[in-house]
Parts: C-alpha cells; sequence; structure tokens
C-alpha cells in the first residue's frame, strides 16, 4: 500500500485524510514542518499533503526541505484561501498541485491518486533487458530479445541524451508508458520532474487549462490562476500520453511551445517560457489524421523527429516466454505463493500460440490471474481464461458479437450478462471489454439521434470530430440510411 | 513506527434533519459520510473555542501577525462546516491583520463575532450527535 503524510496543525484534516484516503493508502500525519520532516526522513513517503500555514514554518520553505530531502515525491499543498500566491509560487518551482479547503473527499481521493501514479511513474526505476534472470530488480523490467525489441532499445539509448521530443508509437499495452520513463531516467534533465499527462481524458477546454494554466476568470469557474504543466514542468520532460486526442486549437499552441518554448496562460496575455522536453505517444494514425485535416501535419513533423515504435505482441511471440517467466516470479512474490514452481508445457504452448490483442498488460494480467486462481504448484491450461485455451484469433473488440446477436449488443442492456459471462471464463480483460460493449451502444445510440450527421454526433457526444470517425472505424459502424454495426464484424 | 492520528470514529452518529439541511454542503463534501462529518466537529468543537478565544485576546494585545495566523487557523477549521457568512468575514480579518490595520481588525470581528459564536455553537451540538 502506498504511503502518504499529511502535515497540518489541523487534527481535522488529519481525521478527514485518513479517513478519505484509507482505501487507497497508509496515511501518517504530522503537526508541524519538524514532525514532518522527521517523520520523511525515517519513512518512505509516495505523496505529501502539505497545509500552506504551518506553526513553525511557512509551506514555502517547507517545501524546499522536502524538495532538498526528495526530489521526485508529489506534494500537493493545502489551502484555506484559494488564491494563495505561496501556492501558485509552489507550483511554479514543481509542487505536484494544490487543492483548496474545505477539501472534498472525492477530489483529494483522486488527487492523491494521481500524485502516487506520478510518483511511482517517475521514480520506480525502468531496466531494460534481453534476459529476464535480472537478480536485485526492485523496479520495473522492460523485457524482449526480438530484433523488433532490441532496436526500441538502441533507440531509447541513442535518443534519450538528445534534448529532442520524441513520439512512441504503438498499440494499447505495449509499453509506451515505460519507453517514456526509460528516456526520462536515463536523460540530462533525470533529476528535474518527469510529469505526464493523458490527452485523451480530458475535454478539450480543461486539456488547454491543464497543459498551459489559466488566469483568474479565463472562464466560468476559473476562481483563481491556476499554473499549467508546461509551466510546472520547466527544466523537466513532459510526456503526452494519447497526444492524437487534442483539439486544433491545443495542437496549435503545443506547436508553439515545441517551435519557441513560450506560451501564454488561457485568458492571459503575457507570454511565458518554458524549457521542456516533449515525449509523446499515441496508437492513432496521425499521417491519416492529417490527411483527414484532423491533425496538424506541422505539430505532427515536429513530433516525430524521432519516432520510437513498439511492435504488438504477436509480431515478437518469441519474447512470450520470457516475459511469462518474468511476469510469474514477480506475481509468485507479490502475491506470496512461494510454493509455486511453474507453468506447464501445454500451458506455455498456449500462451505462445494465442494473438494478445491486449498485449504485454494483458500477459500480465492473465499471469497474475493464473497465480491467484492456481491451487497446484504448476499452473495447467484450466485455470487460462477461455479465449486462451480456445485459441480464438478474433480480436477483442468483436468478442461481445461471438455470444450475442448484433440487435441485443446494439441494445445495450447485455451489459450485466457480458460483464457475468466475462468473470465466469475468468477473463482478465472485465474493464476493456465493458467499456467497449458501452461506447459501442453509445456511439450507435448518439449517431441514430443525428441521422448519421458526424459533426452534430461529436458535438453531442463532447469528442473530436477525429476521434468519432477513428471509433467507428474501429467498431466498423456503418452509416447509411440507418446507422448498424458490419453483419461480419 | 508512523503515528496514526487519534481515533475518533463515532459509530452510527444521530443527526437530526434540521442538522442534516444545515450542513448538507458539508455532507456533501464528504461524500455523505455522516459519522466522518460528527467525527470532525467533535474534534473541530473542542479546538475552535480556544483558537476563538486566542485570536480576541491577540487582538486586545494589538498582535496582529498573531492575529493573522489564528485566523488563518479558524478559518481552515471552520469552513468544513461553513464556507459563506462569518468564514468569509474572517478573511477580511485576516486581510486587514496582515497590512497592520488595527481599527480595521477590530471592526470587522465585532461584525463576525456573534456569528462565529454561534457557528461554532452549531458546530459543537453537531458534534455532540452520537447515540449515547
Amino acid at each position: 500500500m502506498p504511503h502518504v503524510l499529511v502535515i497540518d496543525d489541523d487534527r481535522a484534516i488529519h481525521l478527514l485524510a485518513q479517513r478519505s484516503l484509507s482505501p487507497i493508502a497508509d496515511v501518517a500525519v504530522a503537526s508541524t514542518a519538524d514532525e514532518g520532516i522527521s517523520l520523511l526522513r525515517r519513512n518512505s513517503f509516495d505523496a505529501v499533503l502539505l497545509d500552506i500555514m504551518l506553526p513553525d514554518r511557512n509551506g514555502l520553505a517547507m517545501y524546499c526541505e522536502i524538495r532538498d530531502h526528495d526530489r521526485r515525491l508529489p506534494v500537493i499543498f493545502m489551502t484555506v484561501e484559494a488564491t494563495s500566491q505561496t501556492a501558485i509560487e509552489a507550483m511554479q518551482m514543481g509542487a505536484f498541485d494544490y487543492l483548496a479547503k474545505p477539501l472534498a473527499v472525492d477530489s483529494l481521493r483522486d488527487l492523491v491518486e494521481k500524485a502516487i501514479e506520478q510518483r511511482q511513474i517517475s521514480s520506480i526505476p525502468v531496466a531494460i533487458s534481453a534476459d529476464s534472470r535480472v537478480t536485485g530488480n526492485t523496479g520495473e523490467l522492460f523485457i524482449g530479445r526480438s530484433k523488433a525489441m532490441l532496436e526500441v532499445f538502441k533507440a531509447i539509448g541513442r535518443v534519450s541524451k538528445q534534448d529532442v521530443p520524441v513520439l512512441i508509437r504503438g498499440e494499447s499495452g505495449t509499453g509506451k508508458e515505460l519507453v517514456a520513463r526509460a528516456l526520462f531516467q536515463h536523460s540530462h534533465r533525470a533529476a528535474e520532474p518527469f510529469l505526464a499527462v493523458n490527452c485523451a481524458a480530458l475535454p478539450d477546454n480543461l486539456l488547454e487549462s491543464e497543459l498551459f494554466g489559466h488566469e483568474k476568470g479565463a472562464f466560468t469557474g476559473a476562481e483563481s490562476r491556476r499554473i499549467g504543466k508546461f509551466e510546472q514542468c520547466n527544466g523537466g520532460t513532459l510526456f503526452l500520453d494519447e497526444i492524437g486526442d487534442m483539439a486544433p486549437s491545443v495542437q496549435a499552441k503545443v506547436l508553439r511551445v515545441l517551435q519557441e518554448q513560450r506560451f501564454e496562460r488561457v485568458g492571459g496575455n503575457n507570454e511565458l517560457t518554458t524549457n521542456v522536453r516533449i515525449v509523446a505517444a499515441t496508437n492513432r494514425p496521425l499521417e491519416q489524421m492529417v490527411e483527414d485535416g484532423d491533425y496538424r501535419e506541422d505539430l505532427l513533423y515536429r513530433l516525430n523527429g524521432v519516432t520510437i515504435e513498439l511492435p504488438p505482441l504477436r509480431e515478437r511471440q518469441g519474447d512470450v516466454e520470457l516475459l511469462l517467466q518474468h511476469f510469474l516470479s514477480q506475481a509468485k512474490r507479490e502475491l506470496k505463493k512461494p510454493d509455486l514452481e511453474g507453468v506447464s508445457p501445454e500451458t506455455v504452448e498456449l500462451l505462445t500460440a494465442y494473438h494478445w490483442p491486449g498485449n504485454v498488460r494483458q500477459l500480465r494480467a492473465v499471469i497474475r490471474r493464473c497465480v491467484l486462481d492456481s491451487t497446484m504448484p504448476v499452473i495447467v491450461p484450466d485455470v487460462l481464461p477461455k479465449e486462451i485455451i480456445g485459441g480464438r484469433q478474433r480480436e477483442s473488440s468483436t468478442m461481445v458479437e461471438s455470444v450475442l446477436s448484433p440487435r441485443e449488443s446494439n441494445s445495450g442492456a447485455q451489459l450485466p450478462n457480458l460483464v457475468d459471462r466475462l468473470l465466469r471464463e475468468k477473463s482478465t480483460n472485465v474493464y476493456a471489454e465493458a467499456v467497449e460493449y458501452v461506447e459501442r451502444y453509445v456511439l450507435l445510440k448518439v449517431l441514430s439521434e443525428t441521422h448519421g450527421n458526424q459533426s452534430q454526433a461529436a458535438e453531442l457526444l463532447g469528442i473530436t470530430r477525429g476521434k468519432l470517425r477513428d471509433r467507428i472505424a474501429t467498431y466498423q459502424i456503418v452509416l447509411n440510411s440507418g446507422v448498424s454495426i458490419r453483419d461480419d464484424a | 513506527m508512523i503515528a496514526k492520528p487519534a481515533s475518533t470514529r463515532i459509530e452510527a452518529a444521530v443527526v437530526t434533519p434540521e442538522q442534516r439541511e444545515r450542513f448538507a454542503p458539508a455532507l456533501n463534501r464528504v461524500a455523505g459520510d455522516v459519522e466522518l462529518l460528527v467525527s470532525i466537529a467533535a474534534l473541530v468543537s473542542e479546538d475552535a473555542p480556544e483558537v476563538f478565544t486566542s485570536l480576541q485576546s491577540q487582538l486586545s494585545k494589538r498582535a496582529l501577525s498573531e492575529v493573522a495566523a489564528l485566523g488563518h487557523q479558524l478559518k481552515g477549521m471552520l469552513s468544513t462546516f461553513e464556507t459563506d457568512g462569518p468564514v468569509i468575514i474572517l478573511q477580511e480579518l485576516i486581510h486587514s491583520a496582515r497590512a497592520g490595520d488595527q481599527a480595521e481588525a477590530e471592526r470587522v470581528l465585532r461584525r463576525c463575532n456573534k456569528e462565529l459564536g454561534d457557528l461554532i455553537d452549531e458546530i459543537k451540538r453537531l458534534g455532540d450527535s452520537s447515540p449515547s
């Protein structure tokens, strides 16, 4: 369980944080800066919640001490004065974020979760290996000895110390974030901040504010100035995941940062400069999006000066056994299964033959599930998920249709049955398949409402037309007089 | 190894419908967890009166930097339960104390003195909302 330190002289905040965060972290508390520093020196923490005004120190002085102790420890300021200049200064110095008091349980938990994730991203070392037998490795291992992966490793070594933008491309689950972390950890900027933003996770206006910040009154709800990631990450590395899911207005601003390292906060006139290395990732067809007018050509060329292509696992099946050994020993250790001896040859054969639509992430999840479910010292095919035993070679996105008729799958009513079936089959992809089912239903419903008009549908859905087109293609939705899914899909 | 906050969990807290309505935004912020809100109220009702008394005392001694710090502390405690009225006026008190304006600080405190006392009493009654 991650560890979070709360430094605040208000006992009520201690209680609130402990109760709110108990599902995700162990919480330790300190009432003064001295107590906090003492706890930091004696224990290892994954995030700190820091009051802006402490009895023995002001928050900024305390923040500097925390930075001296551990530069990568995410610090979230808490302030009862939302416009606190100290909080803004702290953000400019690299603090993770700040929260206005009174604290709300849900937003506190969400933000701390993000901070813990950030801590893991920037601090857990990524080791690169063509051999899984690495002893004493406490970080994450980037494994592969196929030709394609050796090329990836060489590219990381070649470009990590160059101060150029890097575009990482590959299917979901291939390890794009690991490449970004490896690039950062081997770069000259390794001691500076590493921040990650998922461009697909935020609506366009919020993404612009998240990246560039905003001035007070820039839009409804902008009650105070906010520092964006480009400003906060000055001197460091910014990982822009899902860079293909970005509105044209944000694309233009990112391009300007890439060209001139200059930008303005939303609603601001002051030109700010920053020194950020951008590492971007996508699984979208950016060239096609440029042709369709959904992506800026100049941004694409700026981004892909250096491109690292991650191969899907099905194209490097020779690596499956190596990854299997690694994930097995990791799961055995982490899930406390010391009696587990290994995997039967039949199981290895099935795992190697499978096409792995969810790539390495799916393989890892399957192994962990097998280790949890197995009561024998050797993992036999019986504990494998059905899709692997059956050797089905269909893409996961079409799995719903394999058990449900298109009419049923389009109605949206079969979600409980789908989840029940996936659980029965010990699937390790329940979340992704359920989300796909719901997403397809929503797309069909909205497209039907707009009689197939994609511009109107994109507006109703709150996504870009490019993103909608991408999803239509993914789900093989046919737009004719009605809206349907292709029968053979 | 790691210090934990004192356990103040109150089982099966009972609050009146009026208290639920009065503190609805606060309850919303703690995701509807009545026990948590009552536990926080119990702590704040122990700590806030002392801070409020110190604030009044420091103001009479013209120790304005202490007044600003105590005002800040009190605002933090009370804002869990109330974000309008006296809590907003407390911010004015903090500003005037930071600006070194004794007369304005006294005027502001006079304006919110009774309301702050009433709010602390309401929080105390909420903190007492345990079954026994």
